[in-house]
């Protein structure tokens, strides 16, 4: 899920900070780099330490020292076939959306769910359909699933500023008001088309993955959490099966490893 | 910005990350970054790795070397510590044919909880590893 990434940088510092070095340099990295993604780099994190840096060089003009600094970085940046837990943030008809709680960019396709999932229409959520049983993907649930794919997006992900106007909004004659709100439409509109930069898309089609509270076993006692009711009365077949132990859980099990088995002599 | 190396190799555990962000130093002003930093942390706190100390991460990985188990593995059994034979299967390619998948699920649950026990007993404040890759 995470590792470390080496890089070098120049870092500037201030004459008012000569004393305090390290944790300038520190402070710099950190601002600059935490929570922006590099394509092929990953997630910054965090800085990890500091393994040298290079002369300091005063240039004319400006009182402080730039120094070449290499350090090391945590990135975030899951290998494919990695397991990750998460939760479901939202729920789509073409697709669910995982979260990490720092890391939105999750996708799983329809496609990907557990074979036998439907849509429901309703509750607006997905469910697979097990035995006659629908085991729903809740809203906010804990879920389990593998990396397929890191997608990276090589774009500019800001607009073109825009050029400052000197007359406020409501102070524009006719054309140039319309003008100012075609520039924001447009401006909307890049954005909505903008991607991401790291998309990760994940499936969930082999046996454990899914809902984290499907596959907890019932003598822990875990497994009677409450989130692992079904939200709603009329599906009172969940009931049972999902309070019902373990015996269930084991012949699930045996059907997924059959497909499983299924799918890898199609392959 | 150059990037001096970026590979795979140099896996970090959950546990080493959540340790490194706690014992962080708040920048002044950043309001947005500190933010970023304490949700990460907020996400890490609901995994395993909240409860696990050195011993358990140290344990853990000789348990996979016994086993002959990959880098790539070993990291996710310490970052999922698996409960269940179903994970064991999930995370180990071809877990019948490399180990016994029942005694392995019992050995990794047993070191999890056994340093658990052990917690209660002795209070022991961790510091954090700085050299500890896996």
């Amino acid at each position: 899920m995470f590792h470390l990434i080496t890089i070098e940088d120049k870092v500037r510092i201030p004459p008012n900070q000569f004393n305090n070095e390290i944790q300038t340099i520190e402070d710099e990295i950190e601002k600059k780099y935490s929570n922006k993604v590099v394509i092929d780099g990953g997630l910054f994190i965090a800085l990890y330490d500091i393994l040298g840096t290079g002369d300091a060089y005063v240039y004319s003009g400006d009182g402080g020292s730039h120094l070449l600094v290499r350090c090391r970085l945590v990135v975030f940046k899951p290998f494919v076939g990695e397991i990750l837990e998460g939760f479901i943030k939202k729920s789509t008809r073409d697709y669910m959306q995982l979260s990490l709680g720092f890391f939105d960019d999750i996708q799983v396709l329809a496609l990907d769910l557990p074979t036998q999932s439907f849509y429901h229409d309703e509750e607006k959520l997905w469910y697979w359909d097990w035995n006659d049983n629908q085991l729903f993907f809740e809203d906010r649930g804990r879920v389990r699933f593998k990396i397929d794919t890191v997608e990276w997006n090589d774009a500019v992900s800001q607009p073109a500023p825009r050029p400052k106007s000197a007359t406020p909004v409501n102070q524009m004659d006719a054309s140039t008001l319309q003008e100012h709100n075609k520039r924001i439409k447009e401006e909307e509109e890049y954005l909505k088309n903008q991607k991401s930069p790291m998309v990760l898309k994940v499936s969930m089609r082999e046996s454990g993955l899914g809902m984290v509270s499907w596959w907890t076993q019932a003598e822990g006692g875990e497994a009677a959490d409450d989130d692992e009711q079904p939200p709603e009365d009329e599906n009172n077949n969940d009931d049972d099966d999902l309070n019902g132990s373990h015996d269930n859980n084991e012949n699930e099990n045996e059907n997924e490893e059959e497909l499983d088995e299924d799918l890898t002599e199609d392959e | 910005m150059k990037i001096i190396s970026n590979k795979y190799d140099e896996l970090i555990t959950n546990y080493e990350v959540l340790n490194l962000l706690k014992h962080k130093r708040k920048i002044k002003g950043q309001a947005l970054l500190n933010e970023f930093v304490s949700s990460v942390v907020g996400y890490l706190e609901t995994t395993p790795a909240a409860k696990q100390t050195d011993e358990i991460v140290k344990e853990t990985k000789e348990l996979c070397k016994q086993n002959k188990l990959t880098k790539a593995e070993t990291l996710q059994i310490i970052n999922l510590a698996p409960t269940t034979e179903v994970e064991i299967h999930l995370i180990v390619e071809e877990a019948v044919e490399r180990l016994d998948p029942v005694a392995f699920t019992d050995d990794v649950r047993f070191t999890m909880e056994k340093d658990l026990n052990l917690q209660t007993t002795t209070t022991t404040t961790t510091p954090p590893t700085e050299n500890g890759n896996v």
